[in-house]
């Protein structure tokens, strides 16, 4: 048995490192991966299955805390996905647990500029209430928050190739799970992220407004009168073109808290996640945008495809034309542009074909004249008739 | 160490196990609570293994103090004709007592069918019957109200030892009217009554109604269901059901029953193998006193006159007050798969008909898109260099002219 357990490691680490040597060079990009604190507008591709480990450091002026997170996500169909994750271990024995489906809207499985989407967030927490009208010290109540969110998202390499860029949008009402039990919260975010072949850098910016809720202590808040904003830069490191280690350090910069039970945000916090993909299965999506970062590595040749390809804009045309139907890149112009063509080739060949009858004609009109300019192959043969 | 290992060895077979076979699906899938009237189809056998967990907590009634409850359910279903199936299932691991886990209960039943399951039905009937058998003598209860293994526990009311339940069963499968449409709408309604007989036992009316889209890949479900006392029409007294003897009086009003709305989602693999999560929350709501210390002495008050907090339950001889204290949320995950399978023709006509109305989305194959796009650039420059050779000849012959030869 102890043999067992002592090969066991071993064949765990053999198994994972047969997974990275079989996944070759090439890099598994989620089409769902965002920044730490914001998720992107698009889902995973259907049936993929992600499984992520994090942990989160946080210091408010109760003192430091300490989360480590498991959790998973899994694309439902194109334009859905299911993300669940819990703490398990926390000061209150086990921490939330949160569900949240996302739906995006059409367009998810192509390179789009702007994407939105709706999630419902289903927080299960862990927190014991014990200051609802039903509740006691000695006999909690562990509720259930379901929430919606919005997520938008503009992908500017999805206009120009000289744009790796992508901005995030994030509407919420839930800004720190562990006070959904005594605040009402509405949490705005929103980042800029640099999407490189394989890693990336963002910066996030965002505030929660809270709300104190009334409870057996007291009325509670009229309004949402605390507040405190944040900043969060950050990057994702990707891993034998595989795993992903995201991490960020967010630091408060303002806050608005009243004198009287004051809200304790979070001033300051270090979040490290590994995310590794169990089912990968590549999307058109991040294909394309595979397909452009490695074209732009090709830009020195000068042929008239590479022109081309060298404005990125017609690679994605081409691209979303073979995604949208037609096989032939030149049906994805737009038809003026291939009318235009038509024409602008047509009248050149058709002026070609007048000059070289004209030509003919003076060669005809030439040749009684000028007998010595008909060629030797032709005298020769005349002789050898 | 050692689990873990087990646990990842386990999702590396279940992974490679699930993209290993075609395409194969249980006739009588249900949700989460909601049974369906169809059967299993004859001679198939599907297995499910399911795992339950919750936060509770009642220090001075849960020796041990646990406040988190993991369970762990197996349950198969055997199909001896085409319009009758078996029912074996198993709350194998239960509410831990000493902080050791205890047996919970066996089941065992039938369900029924009206014979044209064969086919993809829009209406379809059914009837459930099973016996299950309380085996657990303890748990944790709501402020102690059990005696023994029969009581209010953290998931409802549970009466030790025998008990049949039976559910009839209505469902409406649209896909077999609108082809377009893989919606399901399940209705159960039924009973659950206990063979033992004391003031406290009393049985309960079972209700479960549940809308799902049934897809080709995943399943997405909402249900409600609930387990109710006689007491639709007024609330129900429960008389003595105190371990100390004392007969103490509640009363249970209908939206106290423990009622839940189910929110989950299952996910199809070609194998036949479902992974599904469920999310009941509780919808329950207090009605009058609550059980709180407050409410207790209030309650208790020998000094209790009109108008007071509570004064009409005084009269009505409440003792003890009652208020919905169940888990507030579960997690529920299955994991079901066939034993011994056959394609049933209904099944085979869903699949057909949820593929022909699948819009597949178009895939690039990036190297051929490239080698379309190259060919396409030397077609370009071969009739690049044609129209560049015929402008040369050209631009020759002008100055041919120009110099007058």
């Amino acid at each position: 048995m102890h043999a067992l357990e002592s090969t066991m490691p071993i064949a765990v680490i053999g198994v994972v490192l047969m997974f990275i040597m079989t996944s070759g060079q090439t890099v598994n990009r989620g089409r769902d991966e965002g920044t730490l604190s914001i998720p992107a507008s698009n889902v995973m591709g259907n049936g993929n299955i992600d499984l992520f480990i994090a942990s989160d450091e946080r210091y408010s002026l109760s003192g430091f805390m300490f989360d480590p997170i498991l959790g998973a996500r899994i694309g439902i169909s194109d334009m859905m996905q299911l993300t669940g994750q819990f703490i398990p271990v926390s000061k209150s024995f086990i921490g939330p647990v949160e569900a949240h489906l996302q739906i995006t809207t059409p367009g998810n499985d192509n390179l789009r500029f702007f994407g939105m989407a709706l999630s419902a967030d289903l927080f299960l927490s862990s927190a014991p209430d014990t200051l609802s009208s039903t509740a006691e010290s000695d006999k909690p109540e562990y509720n259930p928050y379901l929430f919606p969110s919005f997520l938008a998202d503009l992908d500017w390499l999805a206009l120009s190739k000289l744009l790796p860029f992508k901005m995030y949008l994030s509407i919420g009402m839930v800004d720190n799970v562990d006070l959904l039990p005594t605040y009402d919260q509405i949490s705005l975010k929103t980042a800029l992220e640099w999407k490189m072949f394989q890693h990336s850098a963002f910066a996030s910016a965002g505030a929660g407004f809270y709300k104190e809720k009334s409870s057996r202590l007291g009325p509670g808040d009229a309004s949402y009168k605390q507040s405190y904003f944040w900043i969060e830069p950050g990057g994702r490191y990707r891993l034998f073109g595989r795993f992903s280690i995201v991490g960020a350090v967010k630091l408060a910069l303002f806050e608005n808290t009243k004198e009287n039970n004051p809200l304790q945000p979070e001033l300051f916090k270090i979040s490290i996640k590994v995310e590794a993909p169990l089912l990968f299965r590549e999307t058109n999506t991040e294909a394309i945008r595979t397909l452009i970062f490695m074209e732009r590595k090709k830009e020195k040749k000068s042929d008239s495809f590479e022109k081309r390809v060298a404005t990125g804009k017609n690679l994605i045309s081409d691209m979303s034309a073979a995604l949208m139907g037609p096989q032939d890149s030149l049906d994805a112009l737009d038809l003026d542009t291939k009318g235009t063509m038509k024409k602008r080739r047509e009248e050149t060949q058709k002026k070609m074909d007048e000059v070289e009858a004209l030509f003919k004609q003076l060669d005809l009109e030439a040749q009684p004249k000028a007998p010595a300019l008909l060629d030797t192959a032709s005298s020769a043969s005349r002789k050898s008739q | 160490m050692k689990y873990i290992v087990i646990i990842f060895s386990g999702i590396c077979l279940i992974i490679s196990l699930a993209m290993a076979q075609g395409p194969k699906r249980d006739r009588a899938e249900g949700f989460y609570q909601c049974v369906s009237s169809n059967t299993i189809g004859g001679g198939n056998t599907w297995a499910t293994v399911r795992g339950i967990g919750f936060l509770w907590d009642n220090g001075p009634d849960s020796t041990g103090n646990p406040r988190a409850f993991p369970f762990l359910e197996v349950a198969s279903e055997t199909g001896v004709s085409n319009f009758m199936s078996l029912l074996v299932e198993s709350r194998i691991l239960s509410y831990p007592w000493h902080k050791w886990f205890q047996f919970g209960n066996i089941a065992a039943g039938a369900r029924f069918t009206v014979p044209n399951n064969k086919e993809l039905r829009f209406r379809g009937y059914g009837l459930e019957c099973k016996w299950i058998y309380n085996s657990q003598p303890e748990f944790p209860s709501l402020s102690g109200y059990r005696v023994g293994g029969t009581g209010f526990a953290p998931e409802g009311y549970i009466v030790q030892g025998g008990n049949f339940q039976f559910k009839i069963i209505h469902d409406m499968d649209f896909i077999s009217e609108y082809s377009w449409l893989p919606l399901k709408i399940d209705l159960n309604a039924g009973m659950r009554i206990p063979f033992a007989r004391a003031s406290y036992i009393l049985p309960q009316y079972l209700f479960d109604a549940g809308l799902g889209y049934v897809g080709l890949g995943f399943d997405l479900f909402a249900e409600y269901s609930l387990e109710a006392f006689n007491n639709l029409m007024g609330p129900k007294k429960i008389v003595g059901l105190d371990a100390s003897g004392f007969q103490h009086v509640c009363e249970v009003f209908f939206w106290e029953n423990p009622m839940y709305v189910t929110l989950g989602g299952r996910i199809r693999y070609e194998n036949g193998m479902t992974l599904s999560g469920s999310l009941p929350l509780l919808v329950s709501t207090n009605m009058g006193s609550s059980m709180t210390a407050a409410d207790r002495a209030a309650l208790a008050n020998p000094q209790i006159k009109p108008g007071d907090q509570f004064y009409d339950e005084h009269l009505r001889g409440i003792t003890d007050p009652f208020d919905p204290w169940f888990a507030k949320w579960k997690i529920v995950v299955e994991l079901s798969f066939p034993m011994r399978y056959k394609q049933t023709g209904a099944e085979m006509m869903r699949n057909f008909l949820l593929l022909k109305n699948r819009k597949e989305g178009k895939k690039i194959d990036i190297d051929e898109r490239l080698r379309t796009l190259e060919t396409q650039s030397d077609s370009l420059k071969n009739d690049d260099s044609d129209k560049k050779r015929r402008l040369e000849e050209i631009r020759k012959r002008r100055e041919q002219i120009d110099k007058g030869e």
